[in-house]
């Protein structure tokens, strides 16, 4: 398992620009911390006769809410860091919206969750490699494979083959 | 002639692992040619090679069992995790059960016993002394959740797919002796994003293939491929959760162990649609085997120099070869009358 | 090892349940059968030589009763004659081959809610979703629309056992299915099943795009792989040899029963083992493993599975 190759999984999200889905009646709007840019200019892009909600700073129990009475003919639009996109979108799958009605915005910052493959702690706000595990302490190498389970990249011991051979110090994006 | 369970040996520690001379003859040599590369090699799983072959039963029982299954018993008591199931697989994972119980009972009748009354029914495995009364799709009427107690009783790692949205999720499984995966973290991603770290599959469109075969495949018509990697001491458990504890003997090769150290380490992959639940169920059954003993068989020294010496620097690094390929080529060179 | 190429079932009832449908009770002519999943199908093979056919049909038993399969088989006049067949020849005690079962047309039971369109035949697979719909306490509505003087099958069983989650429309009867009215103000996770004409498809598939029903949540059914073929020959161009494919036979069994060995794995298009050079003849590929622009050039093909477009090709072998 070289990182080099890891590095490029297929698995990684892609982010592709989100435009408003012109067939919908309703649009919700969902921002985990303050309205982005990209995500303000959408919601002022809807038109008149469509609804419209918008939610920043939303706590989980508050999307839960906003999902109850979401219309089969609705589109969510999402915005925040990534394990908050893959979690709002698990619990919009869980309450039946299609994967095709909900768009995600580029994560607003690279920080990423790593999940420790050794004692399967999740440490959070990782922006480099190697990083240490918050919870089994070992210096963790950072992969592109992600789950969208977990929210987080796959990481395991950077230097188990060799102690002596910790890989330098690299920015993650 | 068929080979018989024998006494526990370890795949861990002292690693008292080893291959009687039937073993070696009957393992299942992955190279069909001088240059190994991935492809879509699937066929279908019929019996091949004969009375005592690899390939001549649904399951292969073997020398091992006894110690495959007592290392399982030390893996899932260390991490019980190794075990996973979503609840909507349950249906799937009886089925499994079903599948196996009948099929090992059927190949195995010494060894094995199936009576079912309706969905009343009697185990008995005379190798592991299992002798269950239960009811078929009642949870509660056996010792542990169907595929944990089928698990512990079959070689082989196991995964099991949900079927939709065109695509198949790995939502079950039980996970004790991979190569260098991690089922915890895998559960619930779809067949290309647990495909997602392999090298060169992409631009070639081996994954999308295959997961579009898999998709159309009816019941009863399972199918079988062979994946392969190098592994240093006779360790099953190779799981990237303890890649920590393994990791390093990957620099304990040396000219002069490497015959002896590294293992062969062949997965036959069997796949198969399960009837009610629609989910595709995959067995991975791990053999190794020795340098020191493959050489044994002239004909797979010369392929397996071959293909080691001509594997892309993307795979070598993938599989983790690494540190000691260079040797192991090496040491296989002066078994192949090309050089 | 317990694998089940193709199965040899006994025709155990025939009844005529329509005007124009009549259902078939199979049974196996030893062992068991398996059970299935709720929108299963199988192919039947029936007829030999020149009147060979193979069509797929879907099964429309109660999923969890492996003694017995049923399957209804609509008189299509302008076909090559599959259901002629079947109406014409097939007498109960007769022995046809049927594929083991397989589904590309399953619930997806993730859904808060199930919508049903069945037209005409197009019922078949839905009745095996009903029983197991109920089994698992799942919210369904079933909209079967035909012609009672054609089709129509199982109408009033359906209304009595399913009272109001039933509707028919009897077209004959000009009884007509507003099938917007039936999508607008669904719940969100409803999900909708088309098995019917092109038509009707098309119909619900238009009107979810019109209301904003996302695609996701739209399903109709597909067979694929079950296509019968025509007839042709090969000539291997080394050899001079030349080799009559039967409808029933591909290209790789013909070679193989004529003593040729190709290379191959899967026997299904993916794995690229058996890939021959054609000289001559054009190609009707059927695989997955060449690439568009390798199937465009027409120099290759896959003979474990893809045929003649004409009556004759020529193999560089
Ligand atoms: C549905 C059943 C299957 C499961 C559960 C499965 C699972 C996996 C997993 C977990 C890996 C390791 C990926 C990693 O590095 O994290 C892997 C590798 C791989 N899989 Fe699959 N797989 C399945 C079917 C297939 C099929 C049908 C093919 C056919 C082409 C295939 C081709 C490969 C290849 C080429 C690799 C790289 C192996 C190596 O070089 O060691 N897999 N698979
Ligand atoms: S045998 Fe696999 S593609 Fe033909």
């Amino acid at each position: 398992m070289q990182a080099e190759h890891v590095n490029g999984a297929t698995s990684k999200p892609v982010y592709t620009p989100v435009e408003l889905n012109p067939k919908s009646s309703f649009h919700l709007f969902i921002a985990e911390q303050d309205v982005p840019v990209d995500l303000q200019s959408l919601y002022n892009g809807c038109t008149a006769d469509k609804a419209v909600a918008a939610y920043a700073c939303a706590s989980d129990s508050q999307l839960l809410e906003s999902l109850q009475n979401f219309p089969l003919t609705g589109t969510l639009y999402l915005a925040g860091t990534e394990p908050f996109l893959w979690r709002v979108t698990s619990h919009a799958r869980d309450a039946g919206l299609c994967s095709d009605q909900v768009r995600l915005l580029a994560p607003i910052s690279r920080e990423r969750h790593l999940f420790c493959c050794h004692c399967h702690t999740i440490t959070e706000e990782v922006t480099y490699s190697p990083y240490a595990c918050s919870g089994c302490g070992a210096m963790l190498e950072v992969t592109d494979h992600f789950s969208r389970l977990h929210g987080a990249y796959f990481s395991f011991q950077a230097n188990a083959e060799d102690s002596a051979d910790m890989p330098e110090k690299r920015e993650v994006n | 002639m068929r080979v018989a369970p024998k006494e526990i040996q370890s795949f861990r520690d002292d690693f008292t692992y080893t291959n009687s001379a039937s073993a070696i003859e009957r393992f299942p040599f992955p190279f069909p040619e001088d240059e190994y590369r991935y492809s879509v090699n699937i066929e279908a799983h019929q019996p091949k090679g004969g009375e005592g072959s690899a390939f001549e039963h649904y399951i292969d029982v073997d020398e091992h069992y006894l110690s495959e299954m007592a290392e399982r018993e030390l893996v899932l008591k260390d991490m019980p995790n190794r075990c996973l199931v979503m609840p909507h697989m349950d249906l799937a994972c009886w089925e499994m059960l079903e599948r196996y119980m009948v099929s090992l009972a059927e190949d195995y009748p010494e060894h094995f016993k199936l009576t079912r009354d309706g969905d009343n029914w009697h185990w008995e495995n005379k190798l592991l002394n299992i002798d269950d009364h239960f009811t078929f799709g009642d949870g509660a009427t056996l010792p542990r959740p169907p595929l944990d107690y089928i698990g512990r009783q079959v070689q082989g790692d196991f995964a099991l797919m949900d079927q939709r949205e065109g695509n198949l999720f790995m939502d079950a499984g039980m996970v004790t002796c991979p190569a260098d995966w991690s089922l915890a973290f895998d559960a619930g991603m779809s067949f290309d994003e647990w495909h997602g770290p392999v090298p060169m599959v992409k631009s070639e469109g081996i994954i999308e293939r295959a997961r579009k075969y898999l998709m159309a495949l009816p019941v009863g018509q399972p199918v079988r491929r062979l994946n392969w990697t190098l592994t240093v001491n006779a360790r099953m458990d190779t799981s990237t959760e303890k890649y920590n504890e393994w990791g390093h003997e990957r620099t304990t090769i040396t000219p002069e162990n490497v015959s002896e150290k590294v293992y062969l380490r062949v997965e036959v992959q069997v796949l198969d649609r399960m009837p009610r639940s629609n989910a595709v169920t995959i067995s991975i059954r791990t053999y190794l085997l020795s340098l020191e003993d493959l050489v044994t068989n002239k004909a797979w020294a010369v392929r397996m120099h071959r293909a080691l010496k001509t594997l892309p620097e993307a795979l070598i690094d993938y599989k983790g070869l690494t540190r000691f390929h260079g040797m192991a080529v090496d040491y296989l060179s002066q078994f192949d009358p090309a050089n | 090892m317990s694998t089940i190429d193709q199965i040899v079932v006994e025709v155990v009832a025939i009844e005529q349940v329509a005007p124009m449908i009549k259902e078939f009770t199979l049974q196996p002519a030893e062992g068991q059968f398996t059970p299935f999943s709720a929108g299963a199908h199988v192919v039947v093979e029936m007829g030999e030589g020149e009147q060979r056919y193979r069509n797929a049909y879907s099964l429309m038993s109660d999923p969890n009763d492996n003694r017995q399969y049923q399957i209804a088989v609509r008189l299509q006049e302008e076909s090559r004659g599959g259901s002629i067949y079947m109406h014409e020849q097939v007498a109960v005690g007769d022995q046809l081959k049927i594929s083991p079962p397989a589904n590309l047309f399953a619930p997806e039971w993730r859904a808060k809610k199930h919508i049903l369109f069945a037209g005409g035949v197009g019922i078949t697979p839905f009745l095996s979703y009903v029983p197991v719909m109920q089994q698992r306490g799942a919210e369904f509505e079933l909209h079967y629309m035909y012609r009672s003087q054609q089709t129509g099958a199982y109408s009033a069983e359906l209304t009595e056992q399913l009272g109001d989650r039933c509707c028919c429309y009897d077209a004959d009867q000009s009884s007509r299915c507003d099938i917007a009215v039936v999508m607008a103000d669904q719940p969100l996770g409803t999900h909708f099943y088309i098995c019917g004409p092109e038509s009707l498809i098309e119909a619900v598939q238009a009107t979810a795009d019109e209301l904003g029903i996302p695609a996701g949540a739209i399903h109709w059914e597909e067979f694929a792989g079950a296509k019968p073929g025509q007839p042709f020959t090969v000539e291997l161009s080394r050899s001079g040899v030349e080799l009559a494919v039967a409808a029933n036979k591909s290209v790789l069994e013909t070679l193989e029963a004529a003593d040729i060995d190709i290379p191959n794995l899967c026997r299904a298009g993916v794995c690229g083992q058996c890939v021959c050079d054609v000289s001559e003849g054009e190609i009707e590929h059927r695989d997955a493993y060449l690439s568009d622009a390798e199937k465009q050039s027409g120099q290759r093909m896959m003979p474990c599975v893809s045929r003649a477009a004409g009556e004759r090709l020529v193999l560089d072998i």
